[in-house]
Formats: structure tokens, C-alpha cells, sequence
């Protein structure tokens, strides 16, 4: 019983000791300076060819039956995703009648009358299918800051077959950001 | 009849001896003209956002593969010394961003021995018109441990210091009419649409004990 009591007050002693070791280190050190939780996000990329009428992301290939060789089919170019573009890749598929007529995809740095089909500032083509191509991809330069949009229009010389277009980016191309703030 | 005057008469010299005894005596006293103030330093590390910038507690959204931030932080002494300053960062929300040496964040700090010179929201990196020195260089993933951080620890001194986060092009991304990225040439997840969520923590101690003669 005696033993038992020394040892138990060898062990209480010890416990004691340590407790106050650990207590004295952490007084000498100083969690000095933290910050509120900052968060460091990557971006997405996301441009999609849509309709007019379109505001969000639809994630599927456009296509459209062309309509009048005159005035064109007019698509929207959007930036969905959140980080800003400098150049993308279109592919423009003749789905139907590959060896008829040509597709041109056009963009306009002006103000498109889009009844008419005129652009102010003449349009720009971006690329042309040829008759008997059935696609043609090309790369652009259409700057895009996330949420922007380029109208195109889409001109076939032979109304009623059915286009798509397909737009691809990459991180290689993106607009890299080097910023103090 | 005498001997209660006699007995008076003694204790009148008695009385009059200790009362000499008492005006004998000197009370010498040398004081100090100006009080010494005697007052224990303290061990004090405030972080604070340099200038115009957002420090470090601001976030960092849509960074691409290539893109650079930088953040600036003035880091100030107590009045008491310190030493072996220790830097511990976390991410309470791991991905790829810290866990990834190659394709995640890369940090890196650096001091300078006066306020760096920079534009807010100018993509030209601050300078130092003083010295510099790189505290810490490495990916983010190799840096969630406790990290030794040469700031200035003498008393009341500042460190100025550049925070650079950093995600290298490794590999490219290709996103097809907003479809899930690709990424080439490898077949690794993709870094893009990720967040970490960052604590940096500065830890020193208190100075050596000093002796000192005076």
C-alpha cells in the first residue's frame, strides 16, 4: 500500500513536471501573425457557339439549317467560362450537301444590321468551307473577357443544308495575367 | 519625601539621554534624481497589407495555367526580440492545387529591406530598392510543413515581402464547345476550377535571455 502510494505520487509528480515544461514552451513561442483565409481559384475555360437567344453554357455542338444565301444565319460566340480568351479554334461540319456550294463563318468589328446582313465596318471572314470540303477549322483571334460575346454569322451558298460549329480552347492560348493587387 | 523626587529626577535623565541618543543618529539617503523604469518587452508579430495592396487575406480567383499574382505584406516586430520565425501554411480544402508539386500552386516570398515599389493592378512585377532576398521558393505542396522564414526579428523592425502565387503551364487543356477539359499530353485531372483555401502561420519564439552591464 505504501508502494503503491509512492509510485502513484512519483507518476503525479511527474505529470506535474511535464504539464509545466509544455506550459513554459508554449509561453515562449508566439503564434504571432495570421491571416483570414484567402482562396486561390483556377479558372474555367468555356466557349460555346449558341443562339441568339441563349445565356447559359448549353454544352452541345451548334448546329442550324442554314436559311438564305443573302443575309446569313447569325450565332453568338460566348466566353462562359471565367477566364479571359485571346484565340480559339472553330470547326465549321457541313452536315448535309458537302459537295454543294460554301459556308463562310464571318465576324463584324462594327455594328451588324443583322436584318440586312451588313456590317458597318465590312465583315471579316473567319473561314470558308469550300465545295466538296465537308469541314474546315481554323484558328482566330477573337479577344474575350469572360461573358463576352462575338456575333458570327454563317453564309451558305447553298440555303437549307444544316451546319455545324464547333469552337475548342486551350490554357496554351488563354490570356495569361500577371497582376499586383 | 526625597525619593519619589529622586525617582522623578531619574526619569527625567532618562528621558533626556534617550531623546540625545535619538537626535545622534544620521538617516544618509541617496536616491535617484530620474526614476528608473524597468518595463518587460513584448513579443509581437503583426501582419499587415503593405501600402494600397489587399495582403494576403484576399482572394485569388480564375488564375490559368501561367498566370502570376502577387500580394504584398509588411511583417513588424513587438518591442521584445524574437527568433526562429517559422512560417506553416495550409489548405483546408486540398486538390490538385496542393497536392500536385508540378501542376499545383507555386510560392514564392521574398523580403526586402524597404517598402517594395509597385502599381496595383499593373501587371509589372513590384521591385525591391533595397536588398532582396527569397525566403521561400517551392510548390505549395512541398510547403505545408512548418518552414524556416528569415523575416527580421530584432525589435520593432519590419519586413516588407512579395508573395508570388504561381500555377505553371505543364499541360495543356482543351475545352470543346464547354465540354469537360481535356488535358494533353497526359492524362491528369485537370487543374482547372479548383480553390484552395490557404492559412499561413508565423510562429517565432522569444529571444535568447540576455545579461547585460550597464
Amino acid at each position: 500500500m505504501i508502494t503503491l502510494t509512492k509510485t502513484l505520487g512519483k507518476v503525479l509528480m511527474s505529470l506535474i513536471l511535464s504539464f509545466a515544461m509544455v506550459t513554459s514552451a508554449c509561453d515562449a513561442s508566439l503564434i504571432a501573425a495570421t491571416n483570414t483565409t484567402p482562396t486561390v481559384s483556377t479558372g474555367t475555360l468555356s466557349a460555346v457557339v449558341v443562339a441568339a437567344a441563349a445565356t447559359s453554357n448549353t454544352k452541345t455542338l451548334y448546329s442550324i439549317p442554314s436559311t438564305t444565301a443573302t443575309i446569313g444565319d447569325f450565332e453568338s460566340l460566348v466566353n462562359f467560362g471565367t477566364i479571359p480568351l485571346a484565340s480559339e479554334t472553330i470547326t465549321v461540319t457541313k452536315l448535309t450537301g458537302i459537295q454543294s456550294g460554301t459556308v463562310t463563318l464571318s465576324y463584324c468589328t462594327g455594328t451588324w444590321t443583322e436584318s440586312t446582313g451588313v456590317c458597318s465596318t465590312g465583315a471579316t471572314t473567319l473561314l470558308t468551307v469550300a465545295a466538296g470540303t465537308a469541314s474546315l477549322t481554323a484558328s482566330v483571334a477573337l479577344a474575350m473577357a469572360p461573358g463576352a460575346t462575338w456575333r458570327l454569322r454563317l453564309l451558305d451558298t447553298a440555303a437549307g443544308r444544316r451546319v455545324q460549329i464547333s469552337v475548342n480552347v486551350t490554357t496554351s492560348v488563354d490570356v495569361n495575367a500577371t497582376k499586383n493587387s | 519625601m526625597l525619593y519619589p523626587f529622586l525617582l522623578c529626577l531619574a526619569g527625567s535623565l532618562g528621558i533626556s539621554l534617550v531623546a540625545s541618543s535619538a537626535d545622534a543618529s544620521l538617516i544618509a539617503q541617496a536616491t535617484n534624481r530620474t526614476t528608473q523604469s524597468i518595463a518587460s518587452g513584448k513579443i509581437a508579430l503583426t501582419a499587415s497589407p503593405d501600402g494600397s495592396s489587399a495582403g494576403w487575406s484576399s482572394s485569388i480567383a480564375n488564375m490559368s495555367p501561367g498566370d502570376k499574382q502577387y500580394r504584398y505584406v509588411d511583417f513588424t516586430q513587438g518591442t521584445g526580440g524574437a527568433t526562429s520565425p517559422s512560417l506553416r501554411i495550409t489548405d483546408s480544402t486540398p486538390t490538385l492545387l496542393s497536392t500536385d508539386a508540378s501542376r499545383g500552386i507555386i510560392l514564392t516570398i521574398k523580403s526586402c529591406t524597404q517598402a517594395w515599389t509597385y502599381t496595383i493592378g499593373s501587371s509589372t512585377i513590384g521591385t525591391c530598392g533595397g536588398t532582396s532576398t527569397t525566403l521561400l521558393g517551392d510548390s505549395l505542396k512541398n510547403l505545408l510543413t512548418a518552414n524556416s522564414f528569415a523575416i527580421n526579428t530584432a525589435p520593432n523592425t519590419t519586413t516588407y515581402l512579395q508573395i508570388e502565387f504561381q500555377i505553371d503551364l505543364i499541360d495543356s487543356e482543351s475545352v470543346t464547345d464547354g465540354q469537360t477539359p481535356v488535358v494533353t499530353p497526359t492524362t491528369a485531372p485537370s487543374i482547372l476550377g479548383l480553390t484552395a483555401t490557404l492559412q499561413f502561420a508565423v510562429t517565432e519564439t522569444q529571444r535568447v535571455a540576455l545579461t547585460d552591464n550597464r
